[in-house]
């Protein structure tokens, strides 16, 4: 049985020595001749120190005290102290990487320390790689959220003006009609096109016409709520909500509002150019309470603007749209 | 269970113990890392008020990481240090020099060499403690190294652990280091002998002291 522990312990897979209370060195295994190049007849009878010169490190010669004298056992880690016991011929120590366990043993009165050497290089190198691994894949994760939000921000924008889209506007508005809803409240679409647009670019041409576009945009938002949203539909089609009205009358005053604001002619490349609205307002829910619906009755009001001379706003009117 | 007198006493001991283990890792991590454990009680498990605020961590649901060190002879019993796994990856990280004051419970990975770090210092911390309690009370001790584990705790868990009348030293933890503050908790389960003698030691002190 002593021959068979003893083969055991030449044929494990682990570094294990024993010292006595001086320290010394009474058992040496095998994978301790293999990794380090010492054999045991040159390592049994030595100085743990002189064999291992990082054990002279106080922190080491503390925990082998504990374990020879309090009976404490002590676990070492290779992340925090890298190697222990190093070979002969490559004694760098921060490519080596090493757990200890220290363990107190007796016999006949007399106490040994056992120090186990488990060889940590190629896990801490996988962990090193993982942890590598992981640090990219939360840049790539925070490169595709961060595309995703601008691809939705293009998707759902014009980009022109900036103003939400077609797309978007549908949404806002099913949005308001949910959320009016359950609140019976109220809200306007107000369909609106600006007046002789078309004249503008064939006139001026298309980047003049741009630039018209892009101060129409501002002018109706900066004469909204910021609670209300305005969206550029196609072309010289814009559209608004005017979320939470008390009643009709306060549709047809921001429609007065936004005539007036474009009183001021439009200044671009030198041009100054003016331009007028018309629009289209259709009331949630007295005049529908379908999206689509609203949008359509609030283009029909604008029509009969455009028919009767353009410049203004004027309210559905279910027997005269 | 522990009379204000004895509290102190208690809590001073501990104190000194920890302070010795925060010597050892602030030399092994090569940082100054102060280690204090602000109250010391002794409680009947069956008596924890779940509603208590010191007692969270036992009550919360989520991943704990728990460290359990056994050790027997005269002194007998089982020591736990228990850290939520998020505070238990800043203590990790701490160590490893990758300092990080808050940790995303949802993205905390606790990988294999944190793992290891965390049973080494509690490995030091326990063996401190316990160690230094076996010397108070002049009484032999054997132990061996601690078994850490993550664990995922559900809300019925702390309730069987309700249900036993084990009697414990609740030690509250914190480790500092530079603006963290990781807190933890040390449970200390004894047995009747233990905890009597433990009482002795220290009410034979405290005459000895106070008269």
């Amino acid at each position: 049985m002593d021959n068979l522990v003893i083969q055991a312990l030449g044929k494990i897979n682990m570094g294990i020595l024993i010292i006595d209370r001086q320290l010394k060195v009474i058992l040496w295994n095998g994978w301790l001749e293999r990794f380090t190049g010492k054999s045991k007849e040159e390592v049994i009878g030595q100085n743990l120190l002189e064999v291992c010169p990082r054990f002279k490190l106080n922190m080491y010669q503390n925990i082998l005290q504990n374990a020879l004298y309090q009976g404490q056992s002590r676990f070492c880690s290779s992340a925090l102290h890298k190697a222990f016991i190093l070979p002969k011929e490559n004694e760098d120590e921060h490519f080596f990487k090493q757990n200890m366990h220290v363990e107190p043993l007796y016999e006949n009165g007399r106490s040994y320390a056992m120090i186990q050497i488990s060889d940590m290089t190629n896990t801490s190198t996988r962990v090193y790689k993982l942890k590598n691994l992981i640090k990219e894949l939360d840049v790539e994760y925070n490169k595709v959220k961060i595309s995703e939000k601008i691809s939705k921000h293009l998707s759902m924008h014009d980009s022109l003006t900036g103003l939400p889209n077609r797309r978007a506007f549908n949404e806002r508005l099913v949005w308001a009609i949910n959320h009016a809803e359950p609140s019976e409240g109220r809200f306007a679409v107000l369909f609106v096109d600006t007046d002789g647009f078309k004249q503008i670019n064939d006139t001026y041409g298309h980047e003049v016409g741009d630039q018209v576009l892009v101060e129409t945009a501002k002018r109706l938002k900066e004469n909204i709520r910021s609670t209300d949203s305005v969206a550029r539909l196609s072309g010289d089609e814009f559209s608004i909500i005017l979320n939470q009205l008390n009643d009709d009358h306060d549709a047809e005053v921001v429609c007065e509002k936004l005539g007036a604001s474009f009183v001021v002619p439009i200044e671009v490349s030198g041009y100054s150019i003016n331009l007028s609205l018309s629009i289209g307002i259709s009331i949630y829910p007295r005049h529908a309470d379908e999206p689509a619906e609203l949008l359509r009755y609030a283009d029909q009001a604008m029509y009969r603007i455009k028919k009767n001379g353009k410049s203004g706003y004027a309210m559905y009117d279910s027997e005269r749209d | 269970m522990l009379n204000e007198l004895q509290k102190d006493m208690l809590t001073e001991l501990v104190n000194v113990y920890v302070g010795q283990a925060a010597n050892m890792l602030s030399e092994i991590v090569d940082k100054h890392i102060v280690l204090s454990i602000p109250e010391v009680e002794l409680i009947s498990i069956s008596d924890v008020d779940p509603g208590d605020r010191r007692y969270k961590l036992f009550f919360s649901e989520g991943h704990l990481f728990r460290s359990s060190l056994q050790f027997g002879y005269d002194f007998q019993g089982k020591a736990f240090l228990m850290f939520p796994a998020e505070q238990a990856k800043v203590l990790a990280n701490m160590c490893l020099g990758e300092l990080t004051e808050t940790i995303d419970p949802e993205e905390c990975r606790l990988l294999d060499t944190d793992l290891d770090v965390l049973k080494e210092v509690s490995n030091i911390l326990l063996n401190a403690i316990i160690g230094e309690f076996g010397n108070f009370l002049e009484m032999k001790l054997e132990y061996v190294l601690p078994d850490i584990e993550l664990l995922h705790v559900t809300h019925s868990d702390p309730q069987i652990l309700l249900q036993n009348d084990v009697y414990v030293l609740v030690l509250h933890t914190s480790f500092l280091l530079a603006d963290t503050n990781v807190k933890g908790i040390i449970l200390i389960a004894l047995s009747m002998n233990s905890i009597s003698s433990l009482l002795e030691k220290m009410n034979a002190l405290l005459e000895e002291h106070h008269g």
